[in-house]
């Protein structure tokens, strides 16, 4: 595990921070919510500005709070890039530069140079943080945080000043820096597009609380529902036999038994399938007399349901995969579904593109 | 100008000279401890500071007198240590200058200190600033607006003072006879034309750093500070 966050704390008299997230290798994770859900107040705990007893905290191979340890800030190797930035106004933005690199104590994995270059600053360097602009002073801030060469990266909503050309610019730079330089990063923002674009883990923070882990995918499926009627999943199977007196080759899907026609498939291979999520019907119990080949029960992981409009969104899990299923909303009420509940659902279509 | 009149000069220069440095010494933790502190001793440290703004000179000079008197410990203490009472010499008036002036620099510098973010010193520290080095690189430099007008204004206070050094520092020539005291000294002589010149050079010297810490603050305003 590369982090692991159990917190909770009191921010305040009424408002409680109770949130267990982790990380597994050194990717992007995003802390998605409202304002005042309780995303910076994390950020501030990892930071080591919420010292509470009885937290644990560990990043790489450090336990930065336990029992009976705490690291204190200006020990923690962690980069923050504050919402309000925070730029030193007595400095000049070389110097703010400067203050970093000066006092970073790890080996350098950029150069001051390359970040000058890669974040647009070298025309401001003379400059003072006064006479920047919100996006300039944003860039800044971010440049500043890679100079203390950080074990991790904490940025907290780091695009809200920017523009959308140097928005998308500095997530890819970032994404870069996180695959080259196997930096994690810990994401906080409250726009669905920028936590889609660039985060590895989603949780969703709601009231000082985490919601159970999303992967980018799933988070699409939840937010961006608009895209629902042309939405299509991949699953992965095994080829197994063709046979020829039906014209079908059989797959295996998690132990499960798929059909389909395709007969130019290399045997044992493993292959991903197709399936519009509109294609995907949900029963109750299972139909032995059906024309439906594909049938098998999976368990439903969540309901999306949006609330208005016909349709809603619902996930299931089959072992280790994932599948999505497009029902009416009236059918949530008909079969009246609940979340872990094992159905049985029906596949329609799906399709194999064969990688020859 | 009389070779007297020059000594009273150079002594209340010196006077506010000594009283700011040691001002910034004493009152510079201070002001950071009240600008940061929750503790219940706040309640009363404060108000004790700024006891010199509303207390008529006389008061301070009264107790100061008494607590400086050989009879008493303090007093006792310091004629042991040094061989000299405190009453009616140099260091006796600088101790009553610092009292009289610790609000005058106190109160801006923790003003300043007040309104520099918590966050800008969070974030020094998570780039590796310890206490010391965010203090002398953050925390000062943010606050240099404060800082000036706490010299001018502790110095400007130092030099106009007149009614504790009347009860705790009397009229000796080149030890204890400040400007104002000399000014005094002229007025009850009925030597106007002297008391004139002198009061006249302080007027003019007083707007002058006045002038100065106005004009700048405006040039730093100018140059860019805290948005």
């Amino acid at each position: 595990m590369t982090i692991q966050i159990n917190a909770r704390f009191k921010r305040s008299r009424e408002f409680e921070i109770s949130v267990d997230l982790d990380l597994e290798g050194n990717k992007i994770m995003a802390l998605f919510g409202k304002s005042g859900s309780g995303k910076s107040s994390i950020l501030r705990f990892v930071a080591g500005f919420e010292k509470f007893p009885d937290n644990f905290l560990k990043v790489k191979e450090t336990i930065l709070q336990d029992k009976t340890c705490f690291v204190q800030p200006e020990h923690r190797n962690i980069g923050y890039v504050f919402q309000s930035l925070n730029l030193f106004t007595h400095l000049s933005a070389e110097e703010n530069l400067k203050f970093a690199s000066k006092r970073s104590k790890a080996k350098p994995f950029v150069s001051e140079s390359e970040v000058v270059k890669i974040l647009d600053l070298k025309s401001l360097l003379k400059k003072f943080p006064s006479s920047l602009s919100g996006g300039e002073q944003q860039r800044l801030a971010i440049a500043r945080s890679l100079l203390s060469n950080p074990n991790l990266i904490l940025l907290d909503e780091p695009l809200s000043w920017l523009d959308t050309e140097s928005k998308l610019r500095i997530l890819e730079y970032l994404k870069e820096i996180n695959q080259k330089f196997q930096v994690p990063m810990i994401f906080v923002s409250h726009s669905a597009d920028e936590v889609l674009l660039f985060s590895d883990r989603i949780y969703e923070i709601e009231d000082g609380k985490n919601k159970p882990s999303l992967t980018p995918r799933q988070f699409r499926l939840r937010y961006f529902k608009e895209t629902n009627a042309t939405e299509r999943i991949t699953i992965d199977c095994q080829v197994c036999e063709h046979d020829p007196v039906n014209g079908l080759t059989r797959l295996n899907f998690e132990e499960e038994s798929l059909y389909i026609e395709q007969d130019d498939l290399l045997e044992n291979q493993t292959i991903k399938a197709t399936i519009k999520i509109q294609d995907i019907i949900i029963t109750r119990f299972q139909t032995e007399k059906s024309s439906v080949l594909n049938q098998f029960s999976a368990t439903i992981h969540s309901i999306n349901d949006p609330g208005i409009g016909a349709f809603a969104i619902i996930e299931f899990t089959k072992k280790t995969q994932f599948l999505s299923a497009r029902v009416p909303r009236k059918s949530l009420q008909v079969l009246s579904l609940k979340e872990k509940e094992t159905v049985f659902i029906q596949i329609n279509n799906l399709t194999v593109q064969n990688k020859r | 100008m009389t070779e007297n009149d020059l000594a009273s000069l150079f002594l209340t220069l010196k006077l506010a000279s000594v009283t700011s440095l040691c001002l910034a010494l004493i009152g510079t933790p201070l002001a950071w401890w009240l600008s940061q502190t929750t503790s219940f001793w706040k309640n009363i440290v404060q108000p004790l500071v700024a006891l010199p703004i509303v207390l008529p000179p006389t008061v301070i000079g009264f107790y100061l007198l008494i607590a400086f008197s050989p009879q008493n410990f303090f007093g006792a203490a310091w004629l042991n240590s040094t061989g000299a009472p405190l009453a009616f010499s140099f260091s006796g008036l600088v101790a009553g200058s610092i009292i009289y002036s610790l609000p005058f620099y106190v109160q801006p510098v923790q003003v300043s200190f007040q309104s520099i973010q918590k966050e800008i010193i969070e974030t020094a520290t998570n780039l590796g600033a310890g206490k010391i080095d965010r203090f002398f690189q953050l925390i000062i430099p943010l606050s240099k607006k404060g800082f000036l007008i706490a010299f001018c204004l502790s110095f400007a206070h130092t030099i106009g003072e007149f009614g504790i050094v009347l009860m705790i520092g009397g009229n000796i020539p080149e030890e204890t006879r400040v400007i104002s005291i000399a000014i005094f000294d002229q007025v009850e002589s009925l030597n106007y034309e002297r008391a004139h010149f002198l009061s006249g050079s302080l007027l003019i010297f007083s707007f002058l750093i006045l002038a100065l810490l106005y004009r700048t603050d405006r040039v730093w305003n100018e140059k860019g500070s805290p948005k």
